[in-house]
């Protein structure tokens, strides 16, 4: 009956009813497939959720998707229902993520085939991790059986690597964010650790889902600290793990490429310094035979070179003594001096009764020419 | 080897001692020039003699 009715105009209809929505559900998730879906001028995002029976029409920016989208894929969708002036009834989008195996892996291959034709995955963006780091920085739930594993591993094989842990969500529509903040956060240390490790062990697709959201995969890419990520099982690989600089299957995996086992390492530096003792022996030995050597050439030929200097005196002896002016007395021969000391050697050279000394071998006796023949 | 200013070399000595034989053996040298000579290189032989001696107790050669 007329007056029984709340009456409004259409304005005052769109408000009240956005009102009561806003008291009533003031944020919904709704889970359908999507379709009809399209991105306007790069930055608004409209489609529909559908199921059997009905379809709902939902409104938002980029900014909103975890990746790629498209329809036929299902999502839930985090919104604010909402009456439009002008353009009806709307969900606001708040957050979006695929759900079920088989959407989360198609929403997955699309994000894995835009990021693949950008590079991210490009093996020459890998970086080498420092071998051994001397500090890390973990990104991973505290009360994980990753944990566990992971610090087991690293106690075991180097116990004095330093583990700055972020306790961070690693599953849920809150993961991704908390993921890339702590990523961002340790970036942004002054003095930042070595290498950055996440870990994640095993779950269902869902579970893992944060670690192949668009956010946490470019923020593992641009990471200015070399990163190694592990999450999941052995076949589980995530898109974070492709843009990681290092992938391992598992946890425990992560922290046997992460650090060598100390015990291995001492057992072959051991080898390695025997070995060299024993080369640096060897040389020290052929070294001393060969300066032994030398020594003993350098002795045989300085003997050498005396010995002919001693042949080449005593040679010059014999001759100086040959040559001795007085030897010939010896044999029978006298000299002769005149009065003043000069040697006569012929008879010419005296005057009669000039005085003279005649030298013999034992003594000198003085004469008087008496004639000469 | 260090040598002190003044003091010849061994070759210095033996080529002194070779020019005092080369002038003994000529046929002009006097007799009593022979004899300074002579004196001389017995001198000479002597110094060589002696730093043949020193230079094998140096280099360890009996």
């Amino acid at each position: 009956m007329i007056g029984e009715n709340p009456s409004f105009s259409v304005s005052e209809f769109v408000a009240v009813f956005n009102q009561s929505l806003e008291m009533m559900y003031p944020q919904v998730a709704v889970t359908g497939e999507i379709s009809n879906f399209r991105v306007s001028k790069g930055k608004w995002v409209y489609f529909d959720l559908k199921d059997e029976y009905s379809s709902v029409k939902f409104f938002g920016t980029v900014y909103s998707l975890p990746g790629p989208l498209e329809d036929g894929i299902t999502c839930e969708v985090i919104g604010q229902p909402k009456l439009s002036n002008k353009y009806g009834f709307s969900i606001n989008i708040k957050s979006i993520r695929p759900v079920g195996e088989g959407s989360l892996k198609k929403a997955r291959d699309l994000l894995m085939a835009k990021l693949n034709a950008e590079g991210l995955f490009a093996e020459e963006r890998k970086r080498s991790l420092a071998y051994p780091p001397s500090r890390i920085g973990l990104i991973t739930s505290a009360e994980s059986a990753a944990i566990a594993d992971f610090r087991k591993i690293i106690n075991a094989r180097w116990p004095r690597l330093q583990i700055e842990l972020t306790d961070t969500l690693v599953q849920g529509a809150s993961a991704p964010a908390a993921i890339v903040k702590a990523l961002q956060d340790f970036n942004l240390l002054s003095d930042p650790p070595e290498v950055l490790v996440i870990v994640r062990g095993g779950g269902s697709v869902d579970d893992l889902a944060a670690f192949s959201d668009e956010s946490v995969v470019r923020a593992v890419a641009s990471s200015r600290i070399p990163t190694l990520v592990a999450i999941g099982h052995e076949n589980d690989i995530s898109l974070a793990e492709l843009a990681a600089d290092k992938r391992a299957s598992t946890p425990s995996n992560a922290a046997e490429l992460l650090v060598p086992d100390a015990k291995h390492e001492l057992l072959a530096l051991q080898g390695l310094g025997k070995s060299l003792s024993d080369v640096l022996a060897a040389t020290l030995k052929n070294k001393k035979n060969f300066v032994q050597e030398q020594a003993s050439q350098l002795n045989r030929a300085i003997e050498h070179v005396l010995t002919n200097c001693a042949h080449d005196l005593a040679n010059k002896k014999v001759l100086l003594k040959a040559f001795d002016p007085l030897s010939p007395l010896k044999q029978g021969y006298a000299l002769v001096r005149s009065a003043k000391g000069k040697h006569i050697k012929r008879a010419s050279q005296l005057a009669k009764a000039e005085a003279f000394s005649i030298q013999f071998t034992d003594r000198k006796i003085q004469a008087r020419l008496a004639g000469k023949e | 080897m260090t040598k002190k200013s003044g003091e010849q070399t061994y070759q210095q000595l033996k080529t002194e001692l070779e020019h005092i034989l080369r002038r003994m053996q000529h046929e002009d040298t006097d007799i009593d020039e022979a004899m300074v000579l002579h004196k001389q290189g017995q001198e000479i032989i002597k110094k060589l003699e002696a730093y043949l001696k020193d230079a094998s107790k140096k280099a360890g050669i009996k």
